[in-house]
């Protein structure tokens, strides 16, 4: 549920961060100059990362740096399935007898990683990375410093390269600041670079593997982190965090010492880094916390960290800040919050099916009593709370109860008229038995269907303009038939253009 | 490479580019891993370009020290790795060999005067020069030698990298670049200048799938084959022979159809190396048998010199591989050409080389200038 908040929350907040992320705040970054100081500096800068790639690939060595990106990332993944499948994955990509995008590591190398393939840990790829590292380093990085493409940047006159999601050094979900800072337009980037038939210089296969890797890795990275072992370390001494500490550096405001932070005065805090940047968050429930922001998380997965940690579920919420006039978008890394006051809003979602067919979500502040709630949108729909039977799984509601009480619930209203019609006991769930036929039939692509379910909700809420303005509603579209149509014809497309994948980006969809 | 920066001038650029490329003679250097393919560039920009200012000189001494630590390291992480192990003679070197270990594989951040002090006495103990002696057992830069007997040189403040420096110091080519440079055109051949770009690819296998991006085009492939590597395995996969590898390869790109209409020279390098190796006492046979029965019937080559034996063996190999029968089945269709007809095996030069000797390539590379002049009037080169 808590996804399908943030989706709510999406555009608006998206919007919101675009503004806040214009070409001011690149300053930051020393930019194309910096690049010549180290090979790591220039690592460090997804701008001069990308751009290195582009000077790779004209020499024909881009798997190099494919290589070295993929290992980065795949040393953040989790213990699990995943990563076996992901060592498994780089290992025949770049390492194997034949690999199609082999590097140069000598047979150390290759043998260090065989040997612990089935058992991969985080530092798998460690040796062979680091061979890469310095091949590219001695090799190609002093050429890449006198070629045309680096002169090119210097003088100003940078071609941006095209996102590559092969380069990322995290899911891309993750960073989107970091790609808003290289790029104008990120947002439209964002999405292109996700389309394998939007990007030329590698072969679509590989595209999608890419693509579809990270968007599993998103799931996994959000659902499996290992919160109490990481709430309140300080990640950030080895090769790889710092990337990430240079990537948003706007808000990162640290305390000096880096042991006593003092929120409340700024003049005592510098950005100087963003290692130790922390942020107090306020809670619903009106505790207040200081809390060490990790350079490779998303705000939800700070907000999630936090909340596990004290037992307490919001199936959503909406982070607003001291600094930000709009509500946070939960996907930004969670370096934006440094040095903010947080205030972390819990939300109630819930489902209803009215007795039009229609199934709208609302989402409401969890201080509600469920009927204020319920009245000006069943009124918003010709209904009075009066003539409805409002139900959860066949079982009546009371209607005064917090808002909190059917969180994440789906409540069925029904006519008291039409109960009085028909009085057998499965009358109350036709929807349901339609629904049902409709699932078997979508079978096959369920969760690209559920997928597509989420992204359509925030299409409507434009419309919405309902009378309690914090209660946001969305209807999905409830006529059956055409839908079956529509959703089949999404399914066959589905199904042809990511046959490999299991889990779909969304933008695939639209 | 001429690229336009603009959008209207792309077209013009394209055709500039299209002219010169038929103009010049394109030369690809091909090899396997660490026969010296970057070295004979290195030569190139020497002859024919301006060879290497004080400043490119200084950018190269980041690497050398590197080169200086791989080496060091190499040979004394692997001194108790090798079968049998060798032992450190000097008790007092042992303190030395520690704190290089320590240090471990990366190169350390600073080059300091203690670090300078260790590696002296780590290499001059009679352990790690033993180590040293035996390194085909195991992975070494060939440069390590001349490096570590120039420490003293090389720690000074004002060091500046001399041309052997440059031309030994090691590093791993990952890529495919290209150097651009004139040549006089013999009187004979009608005198001006001749274009040349040459190619420089990467070796090791994983490398090699690369190389077709390149073959287009090309009128001649200078073919290295380090000769010293009959003793040695490869980096990339230690069961494999260095020296068999590159007879290997040579094959197979005696018999790509993408390169058919190149020329093939064949450069049998490192015979500085080969001519050390064999008078240590290194055996050939070892790893090629059929040595033992070898008796070169060269003219050139003096019997009572065992390396000529070893010199001439290998291009005896060479000519083998080249003289083997071709047919259309090899290389593919070729048109006007019966499926199962033989082709004419194609001609192959072959020179004994030291890639790092200035004036030997110098030598070599006249005449290689002179067999494509000779060709191109011929016609057979196009």
């Amino acid at each position: 549920m808590a996804g399908y908040a943030c989706i709510l929350l999406h555009q608006s907040a998206a919007a919101a961060c675009c503004d806040q992320n214009g070409v001011a705040k690149c300053s930051n970054t020393e930019g194309p100059a910096g690049w010549a100081t180290s090979f790591e500096k220039l690592l460090e800068d997804p701008l001069g990362l990308h751009t290195f790639a582009e000077f790779l690939k004209k020499e024909f060595s881009a798997e190099n740096i494919y290589f070295w990106t993929a290992c980065e990332r795949y040393r953040r993944l989790p213990l699990g399935n995943e990563r076996t499948a992901e060592a498994q994955r780089i290992y025949q990509q770049h390492l194997s007898l034949g690999a199609p995008e082999a590097v140069n590591v000598d047979a150390q190398g290759r043998q260090c990683t065989e040997q612990s393939l089935q058992n991969p840990d985080s530092n798998l790829f460690d040796l062979a990375q680091k061979q890469i590292f310095n091949l590219m380093k001695f090799d190609s990085y002093p050429r890449f410093l006198k070629s045309d493409i680096y002169k090119q940047c210097l003088s100003g006159d940078i071609e941006k390269p095209a996102l590559d999601a092969g380069l990322m050094l995290q899911m891309p979900t993750t960073t989107p600041s970091k790609l808003k800072k290289s790029l104008s337009n990120a947002e439209d980037r964002r999405r292109k670079s996700l389309l394998p038939w939007h990007r030329k210089n590698r072969s679509k296969s590989k595209d999608r593997g890419e693509v579809d890797y990270i968007q599993r890795r998103n799931d996994i990275i959000a659902s499996n982190e290992n919160i109490e072992d990481q709430i309140g370390k300080n990640v950030g001494s080895d090769m790889h965090s710092s990337h990430s500490s240079l990537t948003s550096l706007d808000l990162a405001i640290t305390s000096q010492d880096g042991t006593k932070p003092r929120l409340n005065n700024q003049d005592e805090l510098t950005a100087n880094g963003g290692r130790t940047s922390l942020c107090r968050v306020l809670l619903s429930n009106g505790s207040t916390t200081v809390v060490q922001i990790k350079e490779s998380e998303s705000i939800q997965q700070l907000v999630t960290r936090l909340l596990d940690k004290r037992g307490i579920t919001y199936s959503s919420f909406e982070v607003f800040t001291n600094k930000h006039p709009k509500p946070m978008d939960v996907n930004e890394p969670s370096i934006k919050l440094a040095g903010c006051e947080v205030t972390v809003e819990q939300r109630v979602v819930f489902k209803l099916d009215l007795p039009n067919r229609k199934i709208i979500s609302v989402k409401s502040k969890y201080t509600k009593i469920i009927v204020d709630v319920l009245r000006p949108i069943l009124h918003k729909y010709q209904y009075n709370l009066d003539q409805v039977v409002v139900t959860n799984a066949n079982v009546p509601i009371n209607l005064h109860l917090p808002v909190t009480s059917i969180d994440g619930a789906r409540l069925n209203v029904q006519l008291c008229e039409d109960i009085k019609e028909d009085r057998s006991n499965t009358v109350i769930r036709v929807n349901n038995v339609k629904a049902n036929k409709l699932d078997e039939i979508t079978n096959k692509v369920d969760s690209g269907v559920h997928e597509r379910k989420k992204k359509v909700i925030p299409r409507f809420k434009g419309n919405s303009n309902n009378d309690s303005a914090e209660d946001v509603q969305s209807e999905q579209s409830q006529i059956k038939k055409p839908l079956i149509a529509k959703w089949k014809a999404g399914a066959n497309k589905l199904h042809v253009t990511c046959s490999e994948s299991d889990a779909l980006p969304e933008e695939n969809l639209f | 490479m001429v690229c336009g920066s603009s959008n209207k001038n792309v077209d013009e650029d394209d055709k500039l580019y299209t002219k010169k490329f038929f103009q010049t003679t394109k030369l690809l250097l091909l090899g396997t891993g660490e026969s010296g393919k970057t070295t004979i560039i290195k030569q190139m920009k020497i002859l024919h370009i301006n060879g290497f200012s004080n400043q490119e000189r200084k950018e190269k001494i980041p690497f050398i020290k590197q080169n200086i630590h791989e080496s060091i390291y190499d040979i004394v992480y692997n001194m108790n790795k090798i079968n049998p192990p060798v032992e450190i003679y000097n008790e007092d070197a042992r303190e030395s060999v520690e704190y290089i270990l320590n240090v471990g594989a990366e190169d350390p951040a600073e080059y300091t005067d203690e670090y300078y002090e260790h590696i002296k006495i780590a290499w001059a103990d009679k352990g790690v020069q033993e180590a040293y002696e035996r390194s085909n057992e195991y992975q070494l830069i060939d440069s390590a030698a001349h490096f570590l007997n120039r420490i003293d040189e090389i720690r000074k403040s004002d060091y500046i990298p001399s041309t052997q420096d440059i031309l030994y110091c090691r590093i791993m080519t990952v890529s495919i670049s290209k150097i651009e440079f004139e040549v006089p055109v013999p009187k004979k051949y009608g005198g001006g200048m001749a274009e040349f770009w040459m190619y420089d690819v990467g070796g090791q296998r994983g490398q090699r799938k690369k190389w077709i991006q390149v073959f287009d085009g090309i009128q001649a492939i200078l073919f290295l084959i380090a000769a010293s590597d009959f003793d040695q395995t490869l980096r990339e996969d230690e069961s494999k022979n260095r020296l068999k590898e590159a007879f290997t390869l040579f094959g197979d790109i005696y018999r790509s159809r993408f390169v058919r209409d190149a020329g093939l020279i064949v450069f049998l390098n490192k015979q500085d190396l080969l001519k050390k190796k064999i008078e240590q006492g290194r055996k050939i046979e070892k790893y090629f048998p059929e040595y033992s029965n070898y008796r070169s019937s060269d003219k050139e080559s003096n019997p009572n010199s065992e390396y000529d034996r070893a010199r001439f063996y290998m291009k005896q190999k060479v000519l083998d591989i080249a003289s083997t029968p071709l047919t259309i089945e090899h290389i593919g269709f070729v048109p006007g050409k019966n499926l199962h007809e033989e082709l004419p095996p194609r001609d192959v030069y072959i020179h004994f080389t030291i890639a790092t000797d200035t004036n030997n390539i110098k030598r070599v590379f006249d005449s290689v200038h002179e067999i494509i002049l000779q060709n191109v009037i011929e016609g057979t080169l196009y």
